[in-house]
């Protein structure tokens, strides 16, 4: 049979990396294809030199049988390749409708023409139940929606191949159950899908075959039928995952983070954000506070780490018999606090700096890094190669290479080696998985659990329950801004702590109170 | 004190570091830099413009006709006037001092992730403040110039500290607060120009004649003899390798980038966001500060007038930090080679030419920086093209690849 689209021996350097190695794929009418791989395996390279974003240093494309030669977007566009980008690109002050013609646009007597192709537009939208409002603007869509515009882009330029990158990152699990549907609406139409991703449910969910990657080599391509969830992790990884997190029961000995009567109120005042929230943190314990996003966890964690300030009176927040209610972001350090932020790239990095200078953000006045205001680049770049060894952050550069240029789950790492390397007895971890690989994951969970077996006390907050659930040595859920239970991970499962997170449960009168002796 | 002496030991050995490992190799290493061939491309291309311009209107002294002589005469005079003579180059170094002052204070900020327009506002109460101090104190020589010279880096470090504040606390743009300040600083120099005690009806500006508190000349007028040189030119200079200095090796530094590239990831390192933001602010401004006192303080002073404009120098310092593109040790060079244009065009007027001209050639070399960039990237593009065809012809390529991929491997497990 006949192949859509052919990439046969793509190679891509960007310097001594190479992304992309000898790499075939292969998708058929109406395939569903799933490329996987870790962070920095190369599926993205791989889909940008396809889209026209990258030209290979070698290989061939062929479409339908013919070779192609791909140098921009619009080339494939023209081929009929669309693509639906992780970070979209959309224009966030212009229309639904004017962000799909864009490119494309119609014009009647030189005048601009939007009614032609509202027309042919509001046919796709009822033809797949892809529901969005063409007159709203982009800035007041949901991310779901705004997925939505962004297929209806590659409908509208009548895209027989659609590449979808990390399409289920952003969205609900409803909205993911949708897309679902609509993709394979697509592909009982004849189009050919590809997705890359590294859910690996969700690659049985939904596709037919999967091309696996690692390191920017072509490992394997399989049928996703045939293939189990853990052969699937281990070809990706390349050895075994585990996905059971193991670790011995924890021995919590003194209190180090104490956070009593919190209460925090939204900027003009108009909503109680935190109420009354009263927990602890002991040394050598886990706590997980689990919620659906939005319930009040992060102006939590902003409020323990010192992002943002307390405006309730009585709030109090003790680390290691300090009061650090309002104390300084630095002064919090020096307390005993390391933080690992939810935005990586907002918070956690300076993205044009280089890795060694982000290592030492946080600790670039301290006696190993300067003398008298002046720095010291030897120990800076020493400090820089041993995490850079310890922690296996891979860069093309190492301690030269700015951050900006780094995979997310490097980015990650090289954040986890700045803060469990400084002096520190509690660690806040703000989402520590978010967007990462099954690798990655389990890399990031170790260290958790390394930490807490170092002594250290361990605050996590995480959306993902069976996250909580794997590390968590004592479990704290919140909804609306309250605290509402404290679980045993070991006495509790998913669908109750699902009953409390949604708010259809309360435990006690007091729930969540500082009792801890479980 | 002790911290201070230090501090000063360590730039000092910086220096000497900086010139014994000076050799011409690395000279010659440094024009192959793209930036800097980048920007010796904009200059040249804008000293063709300007040629083009002077052909147009080029007009001979004697029988006012089209003559083509004459432009090459003007060309001649704006490309090698500042190279004529000692007294020439003598002359570009001593204005070009306070030029790159200024220059220092725009790319400071610019550095640091602000966009200090206000350097000419600084400029005029600096230069107020340095002249009412050389005017109404009495001192011995050298120390009052010191004095002088410190009251206008205060002043002007006032004046940058006001939108730097604001910028740190309220949040307020500090691009519409320096222009703000520019007219504050205007209108109040204009009052403090004509107060009695340092008003010279004669030459209707400030009073120049304060003998203890004048730039010193150090001897350097017989390296350039006939010149109006002074040490001034030495002080900038000195003043660009303490702030390269303070940018890139120095924990102040360091604080300063960090805010300048992400407000949000050094609050979240713990970096005191709102005091870098005014302790930058307050840097340009004292360097601007400084530049006034350079320009007001020698022999041959310039002279404040009670006028209502606004000082241009600051703008001259947006051109000088972009040519120089905010590196402080290329602002020396960027600096110097703007005053070397403009003694060039004031020469260039004795065969008629507008000097205006100059204007026209330092905005094309700042388009022409603006857009080599863009140029540098297509260049590199087509040096890859060729490498890649290069590379097809040979099959070992390929091997190549496999071996550092495995290497990595090795590393990484």
């Amino acid at each position: 049979m006949e192949y859509t689209i052919e990439m046969l021996n793509i190679t891509k350097k960007f310097g001594p990396l190479v992304a992309n190695d000898n790499i075939d794929l292969k998708v058929k009418k109406g395939e569903i294809h799933a490329i996987l791989g870790e962070n920095g395996a190369g599926k993205s390279t791989l889909m940008s030199i396809l889209f026209g974003l990258y030209k290979a240093d070698n290989g061939t494309i062929k479409i339908k049988g013919k070779e192609v030669d791909i140098q921009s977007p619009n080339d494939a566009n023209d081929l009929n390749i669309g693509m639906v980008h992780q970070h979209f690109k959309l224009v966030g002050v212009f229309t639904v409708l004017e962000n799909i013609v864009l490119g494309m646009e119609n014009k009647k007597k030189g005048y601009l023409d939007l009614e032609t192709p509202r027309g042919k537009i509001q046919k796709l939208i009822d033809k797949y139940n892809l529901k969005v409002d063409l007159n709203a603007l982009i800035k007041d869509l949901s991310v779901g929606a705004q997925q939505r515009v962004e297929i209806l882009k590659m409908l509208y330029r009548d895209a027989e191949l659609l590449i979808f990158d990390e399409p289920t990152a952003v969205l609900t699990p409803q909205e993911i159950e949708a897309l679902f549907g609509i993709i394979r609406e697509f592909s009982k139409e004849g189009k050919s899908i590809i997705i890359i991703t590294h859910k690996l449910n969700e690659i049985k969910a939904i596709a037919d075959n999967c091309t696996i990657l690692r390191k920017g080599k072509h490992v394997d391509t399989v049928n996703v039928q045939k293939t189990s969830v853990n052969k699937f992790a281990k070809l990706m990884v390349g050895r075994d995952v585990d996905f059971l997190v193991e670790k011995e029961a924890s021995k919590p000995e003194e209190n180090v983070l104490t956070v009593e009567n919190l209460n925090y109120y939204n900027k003009d005042k108009t909503k109680k954000l935190l109420k009354n929230i009263s927990f602890n943190v002991r040394k050598g314990e886990i706590v997980c506070i689990a919620g659906i996003e939005g319930n009040g966890q992060t102006e939590l964690v902003n409020l323990i780490t010192g992002l943002d300030n307390i405006n309730e009176q009585g709030s109090k927040i003790i680390l290691n018999e300090i009061d650090i209610t309002k104390s300084s972001i630095r002064d919090r350090f020096e307390a005993g606090m390391a933080h690992i932020p939810e935005d990586r790239h907002k918070h956690g990095l300076i993205l044009n700096f280089n890795l060694a200078e982000n290592f030492i953000s946080n600790t670039y006045y301290k006696p190993q890094f300067q003398n008298r205001g002046v720095l010291n680049f030897e120990n800076i770049y020493n400090y820089a190669e041993k995490l850079i060894d310890k922690y296996d952050v891979r860069s093309s550069l190492g301690a030269k290479s700015k951050a900006r240029s780094m995979s997310g789950g490097n980015q990650q790492k090289a954040i986890i080696a700045r803060e469990t390397s400084r002096e520190h007895n509690l660690l806040v971890a703000a989402q520590p998985t978010r967007g990462l690989d099954v690798g990655a994951i389990e890399y990031v969970h170790k260290t958790i659990v390394d930490e807490r077996d170092r002594g250290h006390a361990i605050l996590v907050i995480s959306l993902e329950l069976e996250e909580v659930v794997n590390i968590a040595d004592r479990i704290l859920v919140m909804y609306e801004g309250e605290i509402m239970a404290e679980l045993d991970p070991k006495k509790t499962n998913v669908e109750e702590i699902g009953l409390y997170m949604s708010g259809s449960k309360r435990q006690g009168a007091n729930g969540g109170s500082k009792d801890g002796e479980n | 004190m002790g911290k201070i002496k230090q501090f000063f030991l360590k730039l000092w050995k910086a220096i000497k570091n900086f010139f014994v490992n000076f050799s011409i190799k690395k000279v010659l290493k440094l024009f192959t830099n793209t930036k800097v061939l980048n920007s010796l491309a904009a200059i040249l291309v804008g000293l063709l413009v300007g040629f083009i311009v002077m052909v147009f209107v080029a007009k001979d002294p004697f029988t006012g006709e089209w003559s083509f002589g004459t432009a090459l005469d003007g060309l001649n005079r704006l490309f090698g006037g500042g190279a004529r003579s000692p007294k020439n180059f003598g002359e570009v170094l001593f204005r070009s001092a306070p030029l790159i002052l200024v220059g220092l204070s725009v790319g400071f900020a610019f550095k640091t992730g602000l966009f200090n327009i206000g350097a000419s506002g600084q400029f005029m109460v600096g230069g107020a403040a340095a002249l009412y101090a050389a005017n109404l104190l009495t001192l011995p020589v050298g120390i009052h110039f010191a004095v002088a010279a410190l009251a206008g880096i205060i002043a002007g470090a006032i004046w940058g500290f006001v939108p730097g504040i604001l910028k740190a606390v309220y949040n307020v743009n500090e691009v519409i607060t320096t222009i703000m300040m520019n007219y504050v600083a205007m209108y109040l120099t204009v009052m403090m120009v004509t107060y009695p005690k340092v008003y010279d009806q004669g030459l209707t500006a400030i009073n120049t004649n304060f003998p203890t508190a004048h730039t010193p000349v150090l001897g350097l007028d017989k390296l350039f003899p006939g010149s109006n040189i002074d040490i001034s030119i030495i002080i900038a200079i000195l003043v660009a390798i303490l702030m390269w200095f303070i940018l890139e090796k120095t924990t102040l530094g360091y604080q300063l980038k960090a805010v300048g590239n992400s407000k949000d990831a050094s609050k979240y390192s713990g970096i005191n966001y709102k005091k870098s933001v005014a302790v930058s602010m307050m840097i340009a401004g004292g360097l601007a500060g400084l530049a006034a006192a350079l320009h007001y303080l020698p022999i041959k002073p310039g002279y404040f007038r009670p006028v209502e404009t606004i000082n241009l120098i600051g703008f001259e310092g947006i051109s000088i930090a972009l040519i120089g593109q905010s590196n402080p040790l290329a602002i020396i060079f960027s600096g110097t080679l703007i005053s070397y244009i403009k003694e060039g065009a004031s020469q260039m007027q004795l065969y008629g030419f507008n000097k205006e001209i100059t204007n026209i050639v330092i905005s094309v070399i700042i388009y022409m920086i603006a857009i080599s960039a863009y140029l540098g990237s297509v260049v590199n593009k087509r040096k890859e093209r060729q490498k890649q065809l290069e590379e097809e012809d040979e099959d070992d390529a390929n091997r190549i690849d496999d071996e550092s991929v495995t290497k990595g491997g090795e590393i990484n497990g």
